[in-house]
């Protein structure tokens, strides 16, 4: 689970081209959006393509998404079962 | 001075049903002529569109007294846009010349998906209905925000023409699933890239100075990376259009070169320029 942490973090900080950012910097457990990270709406659509691009994971439900993209510890566990590559 | 977009049709909700009722049983000439009655009125009222429709001519280098008069030529412009909208909705249609009609058609025949971004230099909602086809499926971001006398008229002519809405849902987040999906799907995406409504901006240079346009659209074509058209329509005479798209590369000063060619449009045909509240951050000073 921790290698798949720190490679969804390298993977975030490419997908969002945060260019000053290194992994180190995100926290595993603060929130995505609103505080923590601070991330958008658009910035959620970049991480949807991202769990179809890289895992083969498809979100469509608003509600579950909210869940998923709530850290990056739930992003993993969410990829850790669901990923289809 | 409102600095962003009502989202919203003027006219009560008695006003819009009357003229679906009239522009059904009337020739739309008759009723552009009756508009003009109307536009003396809606002058006086309407403070603020009027601000914005004298700013944008004076920044093409009008004088005050020509831009003064150039106001009520922009107004007559849009009552027309707007009849001709609700004549849509009545059913009525109009001749319409798609230029570069084999490259877009192209487009539509192809599996991909696509954006296209509308400003509001012409008549941008029928660019949809004229656009649309059997083939592909668009889908129109909106606000929402619109009367239910609007909504519901539009909600019918568009499910007439394999046209569907998403609605911007800043809270759940909902609009940007279904951006996603159907753009996944090969279908299309259509959004106004020049009205500002509240959401992030980012700043272009449009005729000499500064503007603030919406940075979301430009972010999701980035986001994306399916191909992006620009769409303009034109009204050429009362019962014609002609609609110009042109692609662009969906790359980092996405927003500059959409900008770069509204003013271009707008300056070809400056009647046509709708976005009636104040653009700019700075007041010409002379």
């Amino acid at each position: 689970m921790e290698q798949l942490i720190e490679q969804l973090k390298a993977q975030i900080i490419e997908a969002l081209s945060f260019e000053d950012m290194t992994p180190a910097d995100i926290d595993t457990d603060a929130p995505l959006f609103g505080e923590g990270l601070g991330l958008d709406s658009i910035d959620a659509l970049e991480l949807i393509m991202l769990l179809d691009r890289e895992y083969g994971i498809k979100l469509a439900d608003p509600k579950a998404g909210k869940a998923i993209f709530a850290s990056v510890r739930t992003m993993a566990e969410y990829i850790s079962t669901h990923r289809t590559k | 001075m409102a600095q962003e977009w009502s989202g919203q049709t003027g006219g009560t909700h008695w006003m819009q049903r009357a003229l679906v009722h009239w522009v059904r049983h009337t020739d739309i000439r008759i009723m552009y002529a009756v508009t003009n009655l109307w536009l003396v009125w809606y002058m006086l009222v309407r403070s603020t569109e009027r601000h914005g429709a004298y700013m944008f001519h004076r920044r093409r280098g009008r004088t005050r007294l020509q831009a003064a008069c150039d106001v009520y030529r922009s107004f007559y412009h849009f009552a027309k846009a707007i009849i001709d909208r609700f004549a849509v909705y009545a059913g009525k249609s109009f001749e319409v010349t798609v230029e570069n009609s084999e490259r877009y058609y192209d487009k539509v025949h192809d599996p991909e998906g696509f954006v296209m971004l509308f400003s509001h230099v012409g008549n941008t909602e029928m660019a949809a209905y004229f656009l649309a086809t059997p083939d592909k499926r668009m889908h129109i971001l909106t606000f929402g925000g619109e009367s239910p006398e609007v909504m519901s008229r539009r909600a019918e002519a568009m499910a007439q023409n394999n046209i569907g809405t998403i609605i911007v849902e800043p809270e759940t987040m909902s609009h940007i699933y279904r951006i996603n999906e159907v753009l996944q799907q090969g279908e299309v995406l259509t959004m106004a890239a020049d009205r500002r409504m509240g959401g992030a901006e980012t700043v272009c240079r449009f005729m000499d100075a500064e503007a603030r346009f919406p940075a979301g659209p430009f972010r999701i074509c980035q986001a994306i990376k399916k191909p992006v058209l620009l769409t303009f329509v034109i009204k050429e005479s009362y019962r014609s259009y002609r609609v110009y798209t042109e692609e662009l590369a969906p790359t980092g000063d996405l927003a500059q070169r959409f900008a770069e060619r509204v003013e271009q449009m707008a300056l070809a045909h400056p009647y046509e320029w709708f976005n009636f509240y104040d653009f700019w951050k700075g007041e010409i000073k002379n």
